[in-house]
């Protein structure tokens, strides 16, 4: 029993973590992120791979949902932490110490059904079956609130409906320098800056991943934590150079972005996203430059007044467009493309708020 | 010890073959009929046949597999477990069946079998080979070789816009 | 079929299997960012303390032989790779039998992806068998060209064939098939795409406990097993000055092992809708020519 009890220690020491981030919680999601690499806690891709469920701020009723199914779902001994939008550095950190893992009790309610197969016709008029699958709105690296309901056939989406699953919260985290600095509060171009090269790199970090990067995805979010903690410009610019010629270069990385998620120069202009203009690869180089141009800047001081957020103006809310072109960039997609198209396009659901109010971020 | 193994095997390649139609999902017959070729397959090893019975085992799978995708991807439930019936037209098969089984048990009973000349060769397989190509060997690779790259041109001059893309 | 086994190599083979499946974890967790080399120790352990879980639905026979039959199979292929001078198990076909036991992989994706009845795992499975028909013949045809010019497919006399030069130095293009091959044959790193992140995990995504732990330890010893018939087959097998013939054969093992484990974090997964093209346009084509070389100095 002594031994039991300490190879069960032993097995919990560093649990693996599958994080979920509710709408309006991404400063907390990068907190939470920090911690558990600060501690070398591996993030996994998926619910039943992990021990800890980490919740980020307060789902609504449909992520609510999903994630009591997905908890339910999770193999013991597990444990489940809830942090809250505000929670700081330091709460997160004694949240993720102090998780004891426990068995899980058996299910306390069934998995929905998944809807049966149809048939369709498919795109060279075959008749066969189709599958309903919808991704998100819990799953990794894939955009807070935001659902795809997909028909598939075999690996191709016929055709796919984009669901914002609750409210939007806002206001964006990646937008609040710019938000801060138009309801007249004073903010630097350095700040502005810096909040533009972390949102590019964590979208980065988000297509390495779902491109089966693993190491380069780490390599990108750690980068994106330094440029949050206000690491100074020198440290940065060396190490950002060395990432970004790794990724500029990989032969197999241009392989598989040409040709995914094309948005011609016709529809671009339609939908008003003329900075998301060719396939993934020419939006990951040409946000690479971007963000070798905003690490140059991070320690401007003059005070911002443009409007020109990560994303595009913020007044023109770029998220609400790439929702609506979406659906036309998936049809006859395979699955992987598909999601590679949404990682590439990175929309942000709490730039869709109302605003209340300009808010801090 | 050898017939201990060749009569298990047989009974198994049996039993799995008729769990074919017993059994009620389209994965588990594919897969009965699977684990009955490897049974003959693992017969063809006893008998001292081992690349005919390596063969078998290797072609049988990926044949089941490739099958396994029309059968439950094209024309079933893909993913779900729907319970369906692996008998159709019971009458006519039972017929077919009986009678093919009939033909070919009256073949093995009424073949003149020759009796063994000689020792086994020391390698079946090129003794198998020279007997059914003998001295055209390296035209049938040859030939083998062409029409294996034909049936890669066509598969490839036949998916112009392939499986993927837009809609055009 | 042969001389006999020497009693030893029986019981050291899953021995042996085990180190290379505990190295390569160890390694692979080093190459990570932030990882250590008990991290997949510690995970194992985890693995199986932990409660098991089924999905409704489920079809756990299926599901369950598909799990258990991945370190079958690639116990069963080591069986008749040369152990430094003999196999467990020799064969006048073992390259063929290295081959079929390989090909049951194939099986096992499709049969655990298939049985836990979620859209991501039965994703994961239909790719592992496009993966399959885009590597496996240039895989076969890197396998019949090193068997041609040896003259068998005894993978003994195969690597017997080397003497004055490697296989991998005469054919490099074969050689080169195979390694990627390998990588592809264990759905490992670039060829990961039926395990890949964008379906959550894939194939294993619903599996817990227990028959999580089989499952990446079978691929595990699919890529070792890979990599120690690479040995035989371009390598010149155990042969080499002052070591022991098993010495050579391990420490060529781990040459071929340690990259294929390192090769994962600097290439991203190789999505199969692109890559079955050049499989059949390039890879084909340029194994045939290889064969056809090796053909014509064979026949000189």
């Amino acid at each position: 029993m002594v031994l039991s009890a300490r190879l069960a220690r032993f097995a919990a020491a560093r649990p693996p973590s599958f994080l979920v981030a509710a709408p309006g919680a991404t400063g907390t999601r990068l907190r939470a992120e920090a911690e558990l690499r600060r501690r070398d806690r591996r993030c996994v891709a998926a619910p039943p791979a992990a021990a800890v469920l980490v919740v980020c701020g307060r789902p609504g009723a449909g992520l609510g949902a999903a994630v009591e199914r997905v908890w339910d779902g999770m193999p013991g001994p597990r444990a489940r932490v809830g942090l809250g939008e505000t929670a700081s550095r330091e709460e997160i950190a004694a949240a993720l110490e102090t998780t004891a893992l426990e068995p899980a009790a058996p299910p306390s309610h069934q998995d929905e059904d998944v809807p049966m197969a149809d048939r369709a016709a498919d795109r060279d008029g075959l008749k066969l079956d189709v599958l309903h699958v919808p991704l998100g709105p819990v799953l990794a690296d894939w955009p807070a609130g935001l659902a795809l309901r997909l028909t598939l056939q075999g690996d191709i989406v016929q055709a796919a409906e984009t669901v914002v699953v609750d409210a939007p919260e806002g206001p964006s985290f990646w937008d609040g320098p710019w938000l801060r600095a138009a309801a007249g509060q004073p903010v630097t171009v350095g700040e502005a800056e810096r909040r533009r090269a972390a949102s590019h790199l964590d979208g980065i970090g988000r297509l390495l991943a779902v491109a089966g990067w693993q190491h380069a995805a780490d390599q990108a979010r750690a980068l994106r934590d330094e440029v949050l903690a206000d690491t100074p410009a020198e440290a940065l610019t060396a190490r950002y150079a060395g990432f970004a010629r790794r990724v500029r270069r990989s032969r197999t990385l241009r392989w598989m972005l040409t040709d995914v998620g094309v948005l011609s120069s016709e529809t671009a202009g339609r939908y008003g996203l003329a900075g998301y203009l060719g396939d993934a690869h020419d939006r990951l180089t040409g946000r690479l430059d971007e963000i070798g141009q905003a690490l140059a800047q991070v320690d401007a001081q003059a005070l911002l007044t443009g409007d020109g957020g990560p994303r595009g103006p913020i007044g023109q809310r770029p998220s609400g467009a790439l929702l609506a072109v979406l659906p036309r960039l998936m049809e006859g997609a395979e699955l992987a493309a598909a999601r590679l198209t949404v990682a590439s396009l990175d929309p942000d659901i709490d730039q869709l708020a109302v605003p209340a109010e300009a808010a801090g971020g | 010890m050898q017939v201990v193994a060749f009569w298990a095997l047989a009974v198994a390649a049996v039993g799995f073959g008729a769990a074919v139609f017993a059994v009620n999902s389209m994965a588990r017959a594919t897969f009965a009929l699977l684990a009955s070729f490897l049974c003959a397959g693992g017969e063809l090893l006893l008998l001292g046949l081992a690349y005919p019975g390596v063969l078998t085992i290797l072609m049988m799978i990926m044949e089941m597999l490739v099958m396994a995708v029309f059968m439950i991807m094209y024309m079933m439930d893909p993913g779900g477990l729907m319970p369906m019936s692996m008998v159709h037209g019971r009458r006519g098969a039972l017929a077919i069946a009986a009678g093919v089984f009939a033909a070919l048990a009256a073949g093995i009973v009424l073949t003149p079998w020759p009796h063994r000349q000689g020792a086994p060769p020391r390698d079946p397989a090129f003794a198998l080979g020279e007997a059914v190509m003998g001295p055209k060997m390296p035209v049938m690779m040859v030939a083998g070789v062409a029409i294996l790259a034909t049936m890669i041109a066509s598969v490839v001059l036949a998916t112009g816009r392939g499986r993927y893309g837009g809609a055009e | 079929m042969g001389e006999a086994t020497p009693v030893w190599a029986v019981v050291a083979l899953p021995l042996v299997l085990a180190g290379l499946i505990c190295s390569a974890a160890a390694l692979d967790a080093v190459f990570c960012a932030g990882g250590r080399p008990a991290d997949p120790l510690r995970e194992g352990v985890r693995l199986l303390l932990q409660q098991r879980r089924r999905t409704r639905g489920a079809d756990l026979l299926l599901m369950r032989a598909g799990v258990i039959s991945l370190p079958v199979a690639a116990f069963l292929a080591a069986m008749v790779i040369p152990l430094g001078a003999a196999p467990v198990l020799p064969s006048s076909v073992g390259v063929v039998w290295f081959n079929a036991m390989e090909v049951v992989a194939w099986a096992s994706l499709w049969l655990t992806g298939w049985g836990a009845d979620s859209a991501f795992p039965l994703i994961g499975g239909y790719r592992f068998l496009a993966q399959g028909l885009a590597y496996e013949l240039p895989h076969m045809f890197a396998l019949i060209t090193a068997a041609l010019a040896a003259g068998s497919l005894d993978l003994g006399a195969v690597a017997a064939a080397q003497e004055g030069l490697w296989f991998a130095v005469w054919m490099p293009v074969a050689f080169a098939v195979y390694l990627l091959s390998a990588l592809a044959m264990a759905f490992w790193g670039p060829m990961g795409h039926p395990l890949a992140g964008d379906v959550a995990g894939g194939v294993p995504l619903e599996l817990a406990g227990p028959d999580r732990l089989l499952f990446f330890a079978g691929r595990l010893a699919l890529l070792a097993v890979a990599a120690a018939a690479a040995v035989p087959l371009f390598l010149g097998g155990g042969a080499g000055p002052w070591l022991p013939a098993w010495a050579w054969s391990l420490v060529k093992t781990y040459a071929v092992l340690v990259p294929l484990v390192w090769v994962r974090q600097r290439v991203p997964v190789v999505r199969m809708d692109r890559f079955m093209q050049v499989a059949w346009t390039v890879l084909i084509p340029a194994t045939l020519l290889q064969m056809l070389v090796v053909g014509l100095v064979v026949l000189d």
